[in-house]
């Protein structure tokens, strides 16, 4: 009986010894293929984003044993305001990481379709930015929607002003007879560009209220995207910044 | 608040006084919400001087290299095959006229893409090449 379970339990180890191995051996391959670079994802060195007319190469820094320094490395701020804050602003609009805002920069924002939007005040834009971003800070989308600024500037993100509504129009829009998706007494944003806002990171408030600010007016949550990580992930990752020339 | 009590000329008589007392109170009520962001402005301004604002975009050409650390190394070039995925995944009609150009015009548009050139450029392109080979 006991030379039994002792052959079993050399058996066993044998088994296990093998399947550690093939698992490990499949890493080390994998390892390395990349070694020589650090890539933004598997297969993909780097991007490019076309950043105040020009073309930016987006890259993580080829040094294994770099370290975040500075203020992007604090842990900790001023609570009230620089509190974590939730994963989402608002149930309707999609969070996202790095690699759905690579995926972004290479798609919607390289065909049009989109704009990255620095939502922090511009002290904080001039000291630098993610590269594609544009700066609209997050005090523009909190005046309302009388204000003619905040309507200026969703006219840049494809909304259009809608005008005087007819009775019947209205009321067939009212009644479902007449598509009223994505349309507002004052704005019609079915050609509402996707936004993806972005601030210091996860305990960063700027870009959740412009968001709010957004979503008050109308704009569909289903075309704004909040990349939480913000500035500090940015920085973490090691990954490309630029300070805008003015 | 001080300013605009002077600026009202709110210091002659005591009716006058109450008066402008009345005035400044029913405009901070109509304008809670700036009121209520004035500090936390003030707070992002004097936490925005903490930090060291340098860009890790190293080069004048278009090539940039990221982070503090170190010097960065050559790397790979990006990958044809994953601007190809890119192109069928978003624009199946444009990749088929894409497959359909020869290798030297194929290769010019992948290096326009890795130089930054708009996804609309880049069809546009490839419809001419198609069309006016």
């Amino acid at each position: 009986m006991m030379y039994g379970l002792k052959r079993f339990g050399w058996a066993m180890s044998i088994v296990l010894a093998l399947g550690s191995g093939a698992i490990s051996a499949e890493d080390q391959v994998r390892v390395g293929e990349t070694s020589d670079v650090i890539p933004l994802v598997d297969g993909k060195p780097y991007l490019h984003v076309i950043h105040e007319g020009r073309s930016v190469k987006v890259q993580r820094v080829q040094d294994p044993d770099y370290e975040l320094k500075g203020y992007f490395a604090k842990t900790g701020r001023k609570c009230p305001p620089f509190c974590i804050q939730p994963a989402t602003p608002h149930p309707s609009v999609t969070t996202i990481g790095e690699v759905e805002l690579f995926d972004f920069m290479e798609g919607r924002l390289r065909d049009g379709g989109g704009i990255l939007i620095d939502a922090r005040t511009a002290s904080w834009f001039k000291k630098g930015t993610i590269p594609g971003s544009v700066n609209y800070p997050f005090t523009l989308f909190g005046k309302g929607k009388d204000s003619p600024e905040f309507a200026e500037l969703l006219k840049v993100f494809g909304a259009k002003e809608r005008g005087e509504v007819g009775v019947v129009e209205g009321l067939l829009e009212d009644w479902g007879w007449v598509d009223a998706e994505n349309k507002t007494d004052d704005w019609d944003f079915t050609d509402a560009k996707e936004l993806v806002l972005w601030c210091n990171g996860p305990s960063c408030g700027q870009s959740p209220r412009a968001i709010r600010g957004l979503l008050e007016v109308g704009y569909p949550g289903e075309k704004i995207k909040y990349y939480r990580g913000g500035m500090q992930m940015w920085q973490l990752w090691g990954l490309t910044t630029v300070v805008p020339r003015n | 608040m001080h300013s605009l009590f002077d600026t009202l000329r709110c210091r002659k008589s005591i009716d006058q006084q109450i008066l402008c007392c009345m005035l400044l109170m029913l405009l901070s009520a109509v304008t809670p919400v700036f009121a209520a962001d004035d500090p936390y402005l003030e707070m992002l301004d004097q936490e925005a001087t903490k930090v060291d604002g340098r860009s890790s975009d190293t080069s004048k050409d278009g090539n940039a290299a990221p982070g503090t650390g170190g010097n960065p190394q050559p790397i790979a070039l990006p990958s044809r095959e994953r601007f190809e995925e890119l192109l069928r995944r978003q624009n199946v009609g444009t990749y088929s006229f894409y497959r359909k150009l020869p290798e030297r015009s194929r290769e010019e548009i992948f290096l326009d893409y890795s130089r930054g050139a708009s996804m609309e450029a880049l069809r546009e392109k490839i419809v001419n090449r198609y069309l006016h080979p």
